[in-house]
């Protein structure tokens, strides 16, 4: 409920939504890097997989060589062959 | 390229990070505000990244709450590069001392050189790179504490002959350019209506007209200034030309004290630099103030400080050059004065003594002055050619003129 009446506010106002609803800014350059903002903490942290909180639940990311070139409270660049990116719900789907 | 500066000035850090939950870790240092870079998984249980190194203090509680534990691995950056020749000072030193060497060598003059538009002889250039000595300018000196533009007035000063004199620094070298006087001969300069006048005082002995009127006479005595032959014959207005010599007599004066002091510069200086503040007040950035030499000259030099274009700071440079000087005493005999005396005087006597003068009488006279000098005059007679052509102004040609149509009229 809360979250629509921001959605609404941000389309009507033209404001961007990772800043009015606190989302998730995903980045990605070809499939070498990415750089994700407003992330919520690193959960799994591995070569071919690294896992990381966001608002409405995790994102995984799958590749291999993985490695982290910059971790700060807001912004988390990865680096590696990223094979995939998914969204994965706080149920876990 | 700003972080990586950032990194570089307060110095970096890498650790490994060894615990079953280095993720908790990383999170935590999120929480604590800490940045972590270039952060890598070896295994399951190390981890290793890149810190700030005012960072690694607050790692402890953060490792402890984690149950990690964390070592260095790696140490970069400005501090410890500071740090490792604060160990190594004499490493240090040496650096210092070896840019300070290879400037000072770069700043050494090695060769003094001269050169001009015009072919020089090579006992005129020996002459001019004496002359640049004597100023200061010599070989294995500092270029910074030689005064060039010193050099430049005193070779001027001493040889009139040049007309531009220019000293110069390239590298190691220090360049004189030279130009000599040329007289615009007498063929290349043009020809209008004037008269010859008398350049000196003097007695015609005879004058012989090619072009004009004369208006003297041989016997007639003259003085500087006086029109000899005018500008115009019967033929109308002409630039007068004739041979008018003279007796000239020509006086100078010399004198010797028994005990005689001469003042002669060493070429040795030093300098001092002041920083300026509205001309008032100073303060002293390099040299001594207190001379350092017994007996010396002194000038100065402005260098205002200019930012850009004419933005000037309030503040100037003022460097001060002292150049030593020596006295030197001499003790005469009367007859060794009387001598000095003479040499002089009839050096002063010769120095306006024109080049086609021809010398027919001279007397040396002694002027009684007491025991400790000697005094002397020295005068020549010469006869020589005392005229000069001297262009006739518009009012002069509108005489000539009328004087000729009286003339014409006259015989008519």
């Amino acid at each position: 409920m809360k979250n629509n009446v921001r959605k609404s506010i941000a389309g009507a106002l033209q404001l961007p939504s990772e800043v009015v609803l606190d989302q998730v800014r995903i980045i990605l350059t070809g499939q070498n890097s990415m750089l994700a903002e407003n992330h919520k903490g690193i959960i799994e942290y591995g070569r071919s997989k690294i896992v990381f909180r966001i608002n409405s639940g995790f994102v995984e990311v799958l590749g291999e060589g993985l490695t982290i070139s910059s971790l700060q409270s807001e912004e988390l660049s990865i680096s590696g062959e990223i094979i995939a990116v998914c969204f994965v719900g706080e149920d876990g789907r | 390229m700003n972080r990586i500066l950032t990194r570089f000035v307060s110095g970096s850090l890498r650790i490994e990070i060894r615990g079953e939950y280095a993720e908790k870790f990383l999170n935590l240092s999120l929480t604590q505000g800490i940045s972590l870079s270039n952060i890598v998984r070896y295994d399951e249980r190390r981890i290793s990244a890149d810190i700030i190194l005012a960072d690694i203090y607050r790692l402890r509680p953060i490792a402890r709450a984690s149950h990690c534990r964390f070592i260095i691995k790696r140490r970069q950056g400005l501090p410890f590069i500071l740090a490792r020749y604060r160990r190594r000072k004499l490493l240090l030193i040496g650096a210092v001392v070896f840019c300070i060497a290879l400037y000072l060598a770069s700043s050494l003059v090695l060769s003094l050189t001269v050169t001009s538009p015009y072919s020089l002889s090579q006992t005129e250039k020996a002459r001019i790179v004496a002359l640049a000595r004597e100023a200061g300018v010599v070989e294995g000196k500092l270029q910074f504490t030689m005064d060039l533009e010193a050099a430049q007035e005193h070779i001027s000063e001493e040889l009139p002959q040049l007309s531009f004199v220019e000293v110069t620094i390239i590298g190691n070298n220090v360049l004189i350019n030279v130009v000599k006087r040329v007289d615009v001969s007498e063929d290349d300069q043009i020809v209008a209506c004037g008269d010859i006048v008398a350049t000196k005082d003097g007695v015609i002995e005879q004058i012989l007209v090619r072009k004009g009127t004369e208006c003297v006479k041989a016997g007639d005595t003259v003085t500087a200034g006086t029109v000899l032959v005018r500008g115009y014959n019967q033929g109308g207005l002409v630039a007068a030309s004739a041979i008018v010599s003279a007796r000239v007599w020509y006086s100078g004066y010399g004198e010797c004290a028994l005990d005689k002091t001469e003042v002669k510069n060493t070429g040795k200086q030093y300098m001092t630099v002041e920083l300026s503040w509205q001309t008032q007040i100073k303060a002293l950035v390099w040299g001594d103030n207190t001379p350092q030499y017994q007996y010396y000259y002194q000038h100065q030099k402005s260098v205002p400080l200019v930012i850009w274009r004419n933005i000037r700071l309030p503040v100037e440079l003022v460097i001060t050059y002292y150049h030593e000087q020596q006295q030197d005493i001499f003790s005469y005999t009367p007859e060794q004065a009387w001598q000095q005396a003479a040499e002089a005087a009839e050096k002063n006597a010769k120095i306006a003594l024109a080049d086609d003068a021809r010398i027919v009488a001279s007397n040396l006279k002694e002027i009684e002055a007491g025991d400790r000098i000697k005094r002397a005059r020295f005068t020549i007679e010469t006869i020589e050619d005392i005229g000069d052509f001297s262009e006739a102004d518009q009012q002069t040609q509108q005489q000539y003129l009328s004087l000729l149509n009286k003339e014409n009229n006259s015989i008519d």
